[in-house]
């Protein structure tokens, strides 16, 4: 096997994706059970994805089981690999995939789908769950899509709907203690669990939350690449969840509560996860990082301990003391990026992201007396209740930020405002979940009315594509017979279709034809209010009540606030020992 | 302060199809994991004072593949040694590690590569193809590039190719000059006009770099004594 893969691998583009050996991964050779995990899409893209680094280093430094990785091979190998009839193989045995016991994918987006069909059919896995047998693998998924599960259901033996953290340690015992038994009775004793979906025995799942961040389960010794792949730094968790209630946010009403580790627990993993990577930047990652409580003595402390290390915050929020928090961190930042996503008050104000023009105007001008010369924002256009007058706000944020710039920056010349457009595509679980999307022509519309009225001067517009969020509208909202669409389209030669260049419309337009609807049909889809959805059968913990009044007061132009300061507004979520973890309160 | 060290490593079985880019970055990552801080160049972009002599193709093997490194601070070579062997990826292993007084790179003096080229199989005329690369006096092949097709002459610096007694295959030095080198595959090429055949090559594997001597500076001139400034 080894040297029919070498083989392959000498004719291929950049072959270290396939060869695994890197450090931090891990080969065991005792070990009760054989998991692989998957993110699907190419290696360096997916050695990213902490879901599978979190479950990888719960699997090998906590269990007796063995978790390796495979990621999808790029269309050269696997053309080669179906010619030379070579399975799909693992990266840390090079043994076939479907010789392992479980296998589990991540649902991050759905613009992946298509690539799970090609994995599972590279290695010689039936693709749906019916057609498998005792000698299979157990297929599962999880991660932040599996909220909805059912347009890709038909394909996976269990979802695991939640937090994985103490539902994974629960399914490898039943899998190490039943081994001997059939398939059928595995899943029966699955279906038991909380938090597991089994296609098999159709229930209603509750979603698993763990009560607080274990220290001892964060990846301190991630899998390091040998080769160049995004995000290439020290990643760490340092809160799930978040308390500020934007509607359109799927992950915002999903991972609720908020749970942040205690202050003195970011530093010493911080230290501890420098020191086994030899990475020179880390990143401190959360839904809105700016909101974490300790926030600023962390910074300070990493400062001081670790003066070389570059920290990186995502998810800035929009106002001027955040972006001096900024300056806590030792480096010196030439862009910064903040996301207002609507143009003007009365849309932020309906989709509750609390933000007004002047924390904008006054964030915008911090960055630049910090020594940015570029500013990057986002936004959404095809939000509910939207006008043409919040597009124009779009316009004036940017101008206004340019003007900024050549106002506060150290260099008129050198300021440049990045504007990035996304197509707003309605998900489950969220107050925004029965609205449709804008369809091609509104989008292409808006499209045309920003490329005209925005100034070009130090202004770049990047109008994300319509189709391929066309797509993701589609199935995002989907229900049981879309996995028939996505399975046409996998034949019709759909993958890869986050990427620009692989993308094949023309595709998941037979894929949907083959169901009878359309891709814009389906993404343009609205559900009555007391309609029943194709994911109720999925208990986020919050109700649906709470999704409906804040429906409501969206369509008023209410704002909900932040429940941290805020009044509880009853959402569902917390209970029993589930609540607000707070570091310092 | 900067403490100038040199590091032999092999890269070998799959690691060999790591590139260049990565290839550094994997030594850099091991140095720094080891608990030791590699110096920083000066200027707009601090980068990390680290190099090799001459880049692995990607899919060749390296035997014996030299890294020049500067530390802040001194490190104890056994130490050194041990800690950076343990972050090494599977297929790279370090071989040596000692300080260095040479006071340019070795990227600017390597003078001779060696190469083995291992086959599957050796035709039963090989040896007159050898004879023939032999006894040629130029070689001249298109290297097709992105930048634009050069010709080249590979006996300028590939002059003989012998064959390995036992265990099939070929080794032969290259010699690397300012204006260029000759690449394994061109080799190859050439030797498989000549036979008449493909030649499929099992493993391609470069055993050594050699590095010119550095000049020695010059030792003072004996019985004056150095010149120390003005005459009090």
């Amino acid at each position: 096997m080894e040297k029919r893969i070498e083989s392959l691998l000498e004719r291929v583009e950049k072959p270290a994706r396939y060869i695994g050996g890197e450090v931090g991964s891990v080969v065991k050779q005792d070990y009760s059970l054989r998991v692989v995990l998957s993110y699907p899409d190419v290696y360096e893209i997916g050695t990213a994805n902490q879901a599978v680094q979190i479950i990888y280093s719960l699997i090998n430094l906590h269990s007796n089981a063995w978790a390796e990785r495979v990621y999808c091979p790029w269309p050269d190998l696997s053309a080669l690999m179906r010619e030379e009839s070579v399975p799909l193989f693992a990266l840390e045995s090079w043994e076939p995939v479907s010789g392992a016991d479980l296998w589990g994918f991540t649902l991050q987006h759905e613009l992946t789908y298509t690539n799970i069909l090609e994995m599972l059919d590279l290695a010689g896995v039936p693709l749906h769950w019916q057609d498998r047998g005792d000698g299979d693998p157990l297929v599962f998924a999880g991660g932040p899509c599996a909220s909805n599960p059912h347009p890709v259901v038909a394909f996976f033996d269990f979802i695991l709907v939640g937090d994985g953290e103490q539902a994974v340690p629960q399914v490898l015992k039943i899998c190490e203690e039943g081994k001997d038994l059939p398939r059928r009775q595995l899943l029966t004793q699955l279906a038991d669990l909380e938090g597991i979906f089994v296609p098999a025995f159709p229930r209603r799942v509750k979603r698993a939350v763990v009560s607080e961040l274990d220290y001892s389960l964060a990846p301190l010794r991630p899998v390091i690449p040998s080769m160049g792949a995004v995000h290439d730094r020290a990643t760490l968790e340092i809160m799930r969840g978040c308390t500020r209630g934007c509607r359109f946010c799927m992950a915002g009403n999903w991972y609720r509560p908020v749970r942040e580790r205690p202050a003195g627990e970011v530093c010493r993993a911080i230290a501890d996860l420098v020191a086994g990577t030899g990475y020179d930047e880390a990143s401190l990652s959360s839904l809105s990082t700016t909101d974490y409580s300790c926030i600023q003595e962390t910074l300070t402390s990493l400062a001081e301990s670790l003066p070389r290390l570059t920290v990186s915050l995502p998810s800035l929020r929009v106002d001027p003391e955040a972006i001096r928090l900024l300056g806590l961190t030792s480096s010196r930042r030439s862009s910064i990026t903040l996301a207002p996503e609507a143009g003007s008050q009365r849309l932020r104000d309906a989709i509750n992201k609390q933000v007004s023009g002047k924390d904008i105007q006054q964030a915008i001008s911090e960055a630049f007396r910090c020594g940015c010369n570029t500013v990057k924002l986002y936004f959404m256009i095809g939000l509910p209740t939207e006008t043409e007058a919040d597009l124009q706000g779009i316009i004036d944020i940017a101008t206004a930020a340019r003007r900024i710039g050549r106002q506060e920056g150290e260099n008129a010349g050198r300021v440049q405002i990045n504007v990035s457009i996304a197509s707003f595509v309605p998900k489950a679980h969220t107050p925004f979940q029965w609205g449709g999307m804008n369809g091609r022509e509104e989008l292409a519309a808006k499209h045309e009315f920003l490329r005209r009225n925005m100034p070009r001067k130090q202004i770049k517009l990047s109008l994300h594509e319509l189709e391929p969020s066309l797509v993701e509208g589609a199935i995002a909202r989907g229900r049981d017979e879309t996995a028939v669409a996505i399975e046409t389209a996998w034949r019709a030669g759909s993958g890869f279709d986050a990427w620009t260049e692989k993308f094949s419309f023309t595709a998941w337009e037979t894929g949907f034809a083959a169901i009878g609807s359309s891709i814009e049909q389906e993404a343009i889809r609205t559900f009555p209010v007391d309609a029943e959805l194709p994911w109720d059968d999925i208990d986020s913990r919050v109700s649906k009540e709470f999704l409906l009044e804040e429906k409501e007061r969206a369509d008023r132009g209410e704002v909900t606030l932040d429940c941290r300061q805020g009044p509880c507004e009853n959402c569902g979520v917390c209970e029993g020992d589930i609540e607000m973890r707070i570091a310092k309160p | 302060m900067n403490f100038n060290y040199q590091m032999r490593f092999s890269k070998t079985g799959r690691a060999r199809f790591i590139s260049h880019l990565d290839t550094l970055n994997c030594l850099m990552r091991a140095i720094r994991r080891s608990g030791f801080e590699l110096s920083f160049s000066q200027g707009m972009r601090p980068k990390p004072i680290l190099s090799l002599a001459m880049p692995l193709g990607v899919g060749v093997e390296g035997e014996d593949e030299i890294c020049d490194f500067s530390l802040q601070q001194r490190a104890p070579l056994t130490d050194l040694a041990k800690k950076i062997s343990r972050e090494l990826p599977q297929g790279m292993a370090l071989k040596s590690v000692g300080p260095c007084f040479d006071r340019s790179k070795s990227a600017s003096r390597v003078e001779f590569c060696g190469y083995r080229i291992e086959l599957a199989e050796i035709a039963a005329d090989f040896a007159s193809a050898l004879a023939k690369y032999n006894s040629a006096t130029e070689l001249v092949l298109l290297r097709r590039r992105p930048k634009g097709d050069k010709e080249v002459d590979i006996k300028k610096y590939v002059d003989e190719v012998h064959l390995i007694e036992e265990g099939g295959g070929i080794a032969f030095d290259m010699k690397v000059t300012p204006e260029g080198t000759a690449r394994p595959d061109e080799i190859i090429e050439a030797l498989a006009g000549f036979a008449g055949k493909e030649i499929k090559p099992a493993r391609i594997v470069r055993t050594e770099i050699r590095l010119k001597e550095e000049e020695q500076p010059k030792p003072p001139r004996p019985g004056r004594p150095p010149y120390r400034g003005r005459r009090r």
